[in-house]
This record gives C-alpha cells, sequence and structure tokens, in this order.
C-alpha cells in the first residue's frame, strides 16, 4: 500500500486508547451482552467410524437381535424404553452412567438414524453427515457453520472444536476455532513490540481480494488473536481452571474437559464439537467388554463429566451423539461389523422436549434390514442435527440443510 | 518513527519463480538456494528434479518385525511392546522429517509423503507400525516415481496393507479352520471387505467410482487369501489357496479372469489403468501441486499422460506441471503449507540443525501432522478447508517463536541468523512487510514474524 499516512504504532495506540476494550472485543459475542434470557449451549459428539447402533443401543426386545448376532450382544444391557412399536431397548451396560440422565428424562435415543443416500464410505459419509445436504461448493460448507451465521454467533470462542484440526461442520464460520486445551490460547509474542507487529500483520487491507490466499490466511489469523485478547482480558481465570478429576483420563477426557472449562470461564461458548474416535470396530467388537465397550465407557464418562461440571448451565445444554453410519446386522468374518446403514444417535441436556426411544423402529426381520444385511434408515440424520439448530434459536431448518424437506417430519426435541 | 519502505525492490523474474518452484516442489527454500536456482533455471531445476534418480535405499538400521509379534504376550510385555512401536513410529517420521529438510532428491520426498497419505497405513492402529519400516523401504521409497501398476500391486501385497485393512483375516465364507476364541464356541471365519472397499474407494476409482455394494463384495471375495506368513523376521506375502473364495466373481460388470492369485491381480491392473482412476489420481496431484481446485484443463491432460504412459508418474507429474508456455511449476503459491510441510520448510528457511527430532515431533504432533499417523485410511486431508482455522494458525505462530528463539528442543540455529526480509517473496502483503520493519523488534522476533507470516504458510 502506498502513501500511508499512519505509522503502525499511532495505529495501534489509536485503537488500543479509544476503546478500553482490546481492539478485537465484539460486546455482541459476549454471553452476558445478549440479555437476559437464556443462553443456549449445543455441543456436537461424532462417534467417527460408523459406532455399531446395536451394539451401543440393542434392542433387546427384538427378536432377531440374538439370532442375528448371538457373539455381539452385551450381557447386563441397562433397561432404557421402547419404541412406538412396544419394542424395548437396553443401553450398553457401559454407558451405566448415563442411566440416571435416562431415568430423569435428559436423555433420548434415535435407533435407526443415518443418510438417506445408501452410503457405506467413512469420508463420504462423514462429509455428507457435516455439509447436512449442501453441495461441496456452497459458501458455507458446514451445517453447523450455517447454524452459527444464522444466529449471528460468530465471534472469537462462541465455537470451539476441541480437537486437533477443525471439523468440516464448522467449516466456513471464520472464528471456529480448534484447539484442545485452553493453554494453547496465549501470544505468541513475548515483547508487547512482537504482539503488536503479529496483530498488525493480520490487518486487513482495502481493496485486497478477499479470496487471495494471503489475505485468507490474515483473515483467520485475525481471528486468532481475538480468541487470544478474550481469554487474557475477559477470563484471565480460564488458564487456571482445574480441568479436574471428573472426567475420564485420555484425548477424550481431555476434549470433555475443555469444553467444562469453556463454559465455566464464561466465554459466551455457544457451540462446540467433539470428535471421538476408534469406532471402526471391523475386527473383535466385543460384547459387554471389549472394543466397543472401551469406547462407550469414555463416552459416559465424559458427558457424565461435562453434565456435572456445568451445574445449573445444564439446562441450558443440548449434546447431540452422532455417527456417519451403522454397521451390519450380522458380525463379519472377524468377530466384527462391517459398514452398515441405519445406527444410533443421543440427545442428552437440561431441556428436552422427548426422552426416551424417540424415532421408529424398522425392526431386524430380513425382509426389513437395507439390503438384506443393515438396520434400515428411518429417520433422516438432519432430523437429529436440525435439534441442534433449533436448539440454538433457527427456525427455519430448511436454510441449515438445503433440500430438505425435513421441517414437516422435524422430531420434538 | 521513520515510515517502512514499502516497495520493496522489483525481482527479477528468476528469483520469483526460483522461489515458486523451491516452495511447491522442494519443501521451501534454504538461505541462499532462490539465488542458486535463479542462475540455474527455475524451469530446468524441476526437469533435473522430475529425471533423477530415486535416492539410495533407506538404511537397514531401521527395525524388522520383533519375534514378540508371533508369541502370545503376557500382559507385563504389551507396555513394552507399545513402547517399542512408538519407538518404531518416531523414527520412521524421523526419518521423513530429516529426509525431507535435507532437501535432497525433495520431489521425490514429496511423492514418499504423498503415497504415504494415498495408501495411508497407519500406526494408530495396533500393531501396525511393526510392519511400517518395511512397508517404506520396500513399497513407498523404490516406487514413488515409478509406475502406478507397479506400486498399487506392491501395497496389496504387503503385510502392512494385509494387516492394516484386515485382509488377512477375509477368507471364503466357510473355509479353513475355526477361529480359535478363548471363551465361547468356535466360529467359522468369513469375508472382511474393508480392504476391498479402499482399494476401490481410495486406491483407484474414487468414492463416487461408479462401483457398488456388490463390486465391493465380489472384489473382497477376489481377495480372500491374500495374506502373509506368520512368525518371519521379514514376513513376505502368501496366497493361501484353502481359504480363497473359489466362486466365478463379477467387478463393474466384467467376469474377473483367470483363478486364485490371478483374479486379484488382474483386478488391481485393471483398476490401476481405468480412467476413472486416472482422473481421479491426476486431480489428486494437481490438488497436491498446484491448487485446493485445479483448473480442469491441467487435470484433464494430466490424466492422459497418465494412461497413454501406462501409469508413468515422472510422465504425469511432467505433464502436470511443466505443461505449455505458461507452466504450472512457475504459478503463485496457492496451497496452503500442510503442518508437516510448514514446519520443514521453517527448519530450511532457519537454516536449522536436527541433532534430535522429537522435539520437532511433538510440534507436528500439537498441529495434528505426524507422518505414519494419519487419522484414517484417507491420509491426511490435501485442502485448506481442513487446515486453515485460528487454532491451527495460533499454534503455528507458538512454534515460529519457540523455533526463532532457540526453544526447540533438538534444533539448533546457525549463529548468524538469516535476514528475516529475505525469507519474504517480493510481492508479500505490505501488513507483512511493515510489521516486520518496526525497530524496536529484536532480531529473532523479526525472523518468527516471517515464519509465520501468512506468505510463509503458502506453497
Amino acid at each position: 500500500m502506498r502513501g500511508r499516512g499512519l505509522s503502525r504504532r499511532s495505529f495501534l495506540k489509536g485503537s488500543l486508547a479509544s476503546a478500553a476494550l482490546p481492539f478485537f472485543f465484539d460486546p455482541r459475542a459476549a454471553g452476558g451482552a445478549q440479555g437476559p434470557g437464556p443462553s443456549p449451549l449445543l455441543l456436537v459428539v461424532f462417534l467417527r467410524g460408523g459406532a455399531d447402533g446395536l451394539g451401543l443401543l440393542p434392542p433387546v426386545g427384538d427378536p432377531q437381535l440374538a439370532r442375528l448376532r448371538p457373539s455381539l450382544v452385551p450381557k447386563g444391557a441397562l433397561a432404557f424404553g421402547a419404541a412406538a412399536d412396544g419394542t424395548e431397548f437396553a443401553l450398553h451396560p457401559s454407558l451405566a452412567p448415563l442411566l440416571p440422565y435416562a431415568e430423569s428424562g435428559a436423555l433420548a435415543a434415535f435407533p435407526s438414524v443415518g443418510l438417506l443416500q445408501p452410503v457405506r464410505s467413512h469420508f463420504d459419509a462423514q462429509d455428507l453427515c457435516e455439509r447436512g445436504g449442501a453441495p461441496a461448493d456452497a459458501p458455507v460448507p458446514g451445517w453447523l457453520a450455517r447454524v452459527l451465521t444464522a444466529t449471528g454467533a460468530t465471534a472469537p470462542l462462541q465455537s470451539v472444536a476441541a480437537v486437533p484440526s477443525r471439523p468440516l461442520a464448522l467449516s466456513g464460520d471464520p472464528a471456529a476455532m480448534a484447539f484442545e486445551r485452553i493453554e494453547d490460547l496465549r501470544s505468541p509474542g513475548r515483547s508487547r513490540a512482537a504482539s503488536e507487529a503479529l496483530a498488525w500483520m493480520t490487518r486487513p487491507l482495502p481493496g485486497e481480494r478477499p479470496d487471495a490466499p494471503a489475505a485468507r490466511i490474515a483473515r483467520v489469523a485475525r481471528q486468532a488473536l481475538g480468541a487470544v485478547d478474550r481469554v487474557h482480558h475477559r477470563a484471565p481465570r480460564a488458564a487456571s481452571l482445574s480441568s479436574g478429576p471428573d472426567f475420564p483420563r485420555g484425548p477424550l477426557g481431555t476434549r470433555f474437559a475443555t469444553v467444562a472449562r469453556l463454559v465455566e470461564a464464561d466465554l459466551g461458548l455457544v457451540a462446540a464439537w467433539i470428535d471421538a474416535e476408534g469406532y471402526d470396530t471391523h475386527v473383535r467388537q466385543g460384547a459387554e467388554r471389549g472394543a466397543l465397550a472401551n469406547r462407550l465407557t469414555e463416552l459416559a464418562g465424559g458427558l457424565d463429566g461435562l453434565a456435572r461440571r456445568l451445574g445449573h448451565r445444564f439446562e441450558d445444554l443440548l449434546v447431540l451423539v452422532v455417527t456417519e453410519f451403522g454397521r451390519t446386522a450380522r458380525p463379519n468374518g472377524s468377530g466384527g461389523t462391517d459398514h452398515g446403514r441405519g445406527g444410533v444417535a443421543l440427545a442428552m441436556g437440561g431441556a428436552l422436549a422427548t426422552s426416551g426411544i424417540a424415532s421408529p423402529w424398522p425392526g431386524l426381520e430380513d425382509a426389513a434390514l437395507a439390503d438384506g444385511r443393515d438396520v434400515a434408515v428411518t429417520t433422516d440424520l438432519r432430523a437429529v442435527l436440525a435439534l441442534g439448530a433449533r436448539h440454538l434459536g433457527v427456525t427455519d431448518a430448511d436454510s441449515i440443510f438445503p433440500g430438505w424437506r425435513g421441517a414437516s417430519e422435524a422430531l420434538q426435541g | 518513527m521513520a515510515l517502512p519502505q514499502t516497495d520493496a525492490p522489483l525481482a527479477s523474474r528468476p528469483l520469483r519463480d526460483a522461489r515458486r518452484v523451491l516452495e511447491r516442489l522442494g519443501w521451501g527454500p534454504r538461505p541462499g538456494q532462490v539465488e542458486l536456482v535463479a542462475a540455474q533455471g527455475p524451469l530446468r531445476w524441476v526437469q533435473d528434479r522430475l529425471a533423477e534418480d530415486a535416492p539410495p535405499p533407506i538404511p537397514s538400521s531401521l527395525p524388522t518385525v520383533p519375534a514378540w509379534l508371533w508369541a502370545r504376550p503376557a500382559k507385563e510385555e504389551r507396555k513394552e511392546h507399545r513402547r517399542e512401536q512408538h519407538r518404531i513410529t518416531r523414527e520412521l517420521a524421523a526419518l521423513r522429517t530429516l529426509r525431507a529438510a535435507s532437501g535432497a532428491h525433495p520431489l521425490h520426498e514429496h511423492m514418499v509423503a504423498f503415497w504415504a497419505d494415498h495408501f495411508a497405513v497407519s500406526a494408530r492402529k495396533p500393531f501396525t507400525a511393526v510392519f511400517l519400516p518395511d512397508w517404506e523401504a520396500t513399497v513407498l521409497r523404490p516406487h514413488a516415481l515409478g509406475r502406478f501398476p507397479d506400486l498399487l500391486l506392491a501395497t496389496a501385497r504387503h503385510p502392512a496393507m494385509l494387516f492394516y485393512l484386515d485382509n488377512w483375516k477375509s477368507v471364503a465364507e466357510g473355509s479353513g479352520r475355526l477361529r480359535r476364541r478363548r471363551r465361547g464356541p468356535e466360529r467359522p471365519r468369513g469375508l472382511n471387505e474393508n480392504y476391498a472397499r479402499e482399494l476401490l474407494e481410495l486406491h483407484t476409482l474414487g468414492a463416487r467410482g461408479g462401483y457398488e455394494q456388490r463390486d465391493v463384495e465380489e472384489t473382497a471375495r477376489a481377495f480372500t487369501g491374500w495374506s502373509f506368513e506368520r512368525g518371519r523376521e521379514r514376513p513376505g506375502f502368501v496366497f493361501r489357496a484353502a481359504l480363497h473364495d473359489g466362486a466365478p466373481k463379477r467387478v463393474l460388470g466384467e467376469r474377473l479372469p483367470g483363478r486364485g492369485r490371478e483374479e486379484g491381480e488382474a483386478l488391481l491392473r485393471r483398476l490401476a489403468l481405468h480412467p476413472t482412476t486416472a482422473r481421479r489420481l491426476a486431480h489428486k496431484l494437481a490438488v497436491r501441486f498446484v491448487a485446493d481446485d485445479p483448473p480442469t484443463d491441467a487435470v484433464d491432460r494430466t490424466a492422459r499422460a497418465f494412461l497413454s504412459s501406462g501409469g508413468e508418474l515422472r510422465a504425469t507429474l511432467a505433464a502436470l506441471l511443466l505443461h505449455g508456455d505458461e507452466p504450472l511449476a512457475l504459478a503463485p503459491p496457492r496451497k496452503l503449507k500442510r503442518p508437516f510441510e510448514w514446519v520443514v520448510s521453517a527448519l530450511r528457511a532457519t537454516d536449522a540443525e536436527l541433532s534430535d527430532p522429537r522435539g520437532v515431533l511433538r510440534v507436528l504432533r500439537g498441529l495434528g501432522q505426524v507422518p505414519g499417523l494419519a487419522p484414517s485410511p484417507a491420509g491426511y486431508p490435501d485442502v485448506a478447508e481442513r487446515w486453515l482455522d485460528p487454532g491451527a494458525l495460533l499454534e503455528r505462530s507458538h512454534f515460529a517463536f519457540s523455533l526463532a528463539e532457540g526453544r526447540v528442543p533438538g534444533v539448533e540455529l546457525p549463529r548468524v541468523l538469516p535476514v528475516a526480509e529475505h525469507l519474504l517473496p517480493a510481492d508479500a502483503r505490505a501488513p507483512t512487510r511493515e510489521a516486520l520493519s518496526d525497530p524496536t523488534l529484536r532480531h529473532h522476533e523479526r525472523l518468527a514474524l516471517a515464519l509465520a507470516s501468512p506468505e510463509l504458510q503458502l506453497r
């Protein structure tokens, strides 16, 4: 840029002096500034790999279950509820920590949710789930990013993915940030000059094409510095809050702890995302013990820990637990299951309008199985995702899920 | 305070182009390298890289499959085994880092990384790590710039792939021994379609490649019996005819020719040079070396070169990079460096010496891209949409400062640090140049700012 009349230093001094707030600060972004009333909070937990719905939530009342997969039905499953057709379902015994939520009406399960497309590829299916039906070149590719854009919640730290890199569902939300621990949110420069220079480097240039590669990177970097500023100025406490003994050890527990700490520090969190890996159980899946059981123990521990830590904010919370597809009804040749169709989704929170088994069950008779091998899909996954959109105040779910005529068939959440 | 110089001296075109080819194909310039390549001729440099022989094989000091893999370990031994797997993974990641940072055979090294993603075999799955040294030495490296059909066959036959995608467990329904179980009744073994699906979806045709679930199952049946020897230090491929499904099979509407092992081999040959595979690989290479949304005509001509050369990768890359009056090798940088590429380019830009790669590997873990630990069989993603978020850039800035301040364990910087401004391209954004011009900044801070700048995230 030619002939600038302002040096970097004087620009910064001016902007910092004119406002006592850091210059990235956006008052609308602060949770407290939205005025009185509820501050809804959404957490999406994505079970990566295609979680086995029949293992997670076995339809113990379906006579076909034991015939199809005698070796994979967990012993000691916990009675949960019945579908509209009377079929009884139970929670996998590793989900025992969730039982109190089920009993108090704070847990709902959808036993045959999935994509309407017959997609059995992880990558395609996850892509479809995370785009929510939007085409590949949509301006805001991720469904959750579209929800946040629609509600104006696009300031730093309003949306966080507590994973190493940002999921596609949040792609297109310029401020959506991925980090596993709050400690990571500190200024990189040690001196004031370095911090200021870093901020200056991210300055937008008038007349610059926004899609120019370097401009795009500068814009995203600016969001990062904004988040650092907020943690520094608004909630120095956040960095010192203990992650507590409430969470299972390991990466998944850390991710749940990060979400809890962001809420506790009152940083204005609106939507959080957690990936839980390891659900692609092709080999030795196990029943009441084994690979799937271990994953579910971590999951239940994380959900329970979060709910406990949130205290009264649990009333504001909706957690959606989703996966890209279910798995084959029968075991494969290696004591595991292969990619299938209908899977399970869970909803948990303090303000659910429904609980128990909340969507229809297609049954496991051979004629009812999709392609003769998988649980059929009776409920579009987007109906579950739409609960999240509605929770955050989006009434027109069709705008979030283009081409979906699901508003009329939307679930009651 | 003096205003910064807003007009950098206009770079000569060879300097500009030299920087571009070094960023795109050379893991980023070392100090002084831009000038050298400019003098030599940037296009000439690319041609030389395409023509150069594969580097010598990697040292045989890499571990072979440890004997314990074949035993039933006691519980207390398993911890030690896990440690050994971590050690193997670390050594491999270190090897990749050192090779890339050294700058020797840079294009070969890029293609090793490319195939490591395309045919991802990830040590995240327990026990996979023990197969990786041989996979690296006998599959990825020798074939990185060879013929794709040879590479595809080598991947299909290697224990690493057979194990990682479960094909060694996939047998004709009801064939062979019954499965031994510690508890409960014995059960017949059967088909496992994991490898078959990824072969079609990830290794060849692609997810919308025009196949159906039935093709996946028939493909899985074609590969029943493809397994590896047990109990060996270097287990080789073995075809267990007794476990092979002998029924005829149709894939993509055509009957598979031959019998037994020939079925799978014929299918691999057909898939390797299928026009859909060609198109998909051409697109993937263009995404790797040009842009997330590469020009259609470039993808088309690259796919044609792939097919007409029988899958020769050098000819394929030449068609992509060197074609026409404005070859894409010299196009302005439009790719966000992935974490590994960025870290390597930062090490090169600062002329850093790696005495112990563990510190750098820890950084790569934080940034989410350690070689050998891909999150899924699809490998690490290769588009900015998946890597560019505020948290990731913040983490990069932290590393830029740690590196420039000499705080990364195992990394030694030269006594005289390079001039930060020399790291930037001549057409850097004004805010980047201005940020560096503050006279109160210390030298290492200026260097860190350059490494963290938007321009240095691009290749």
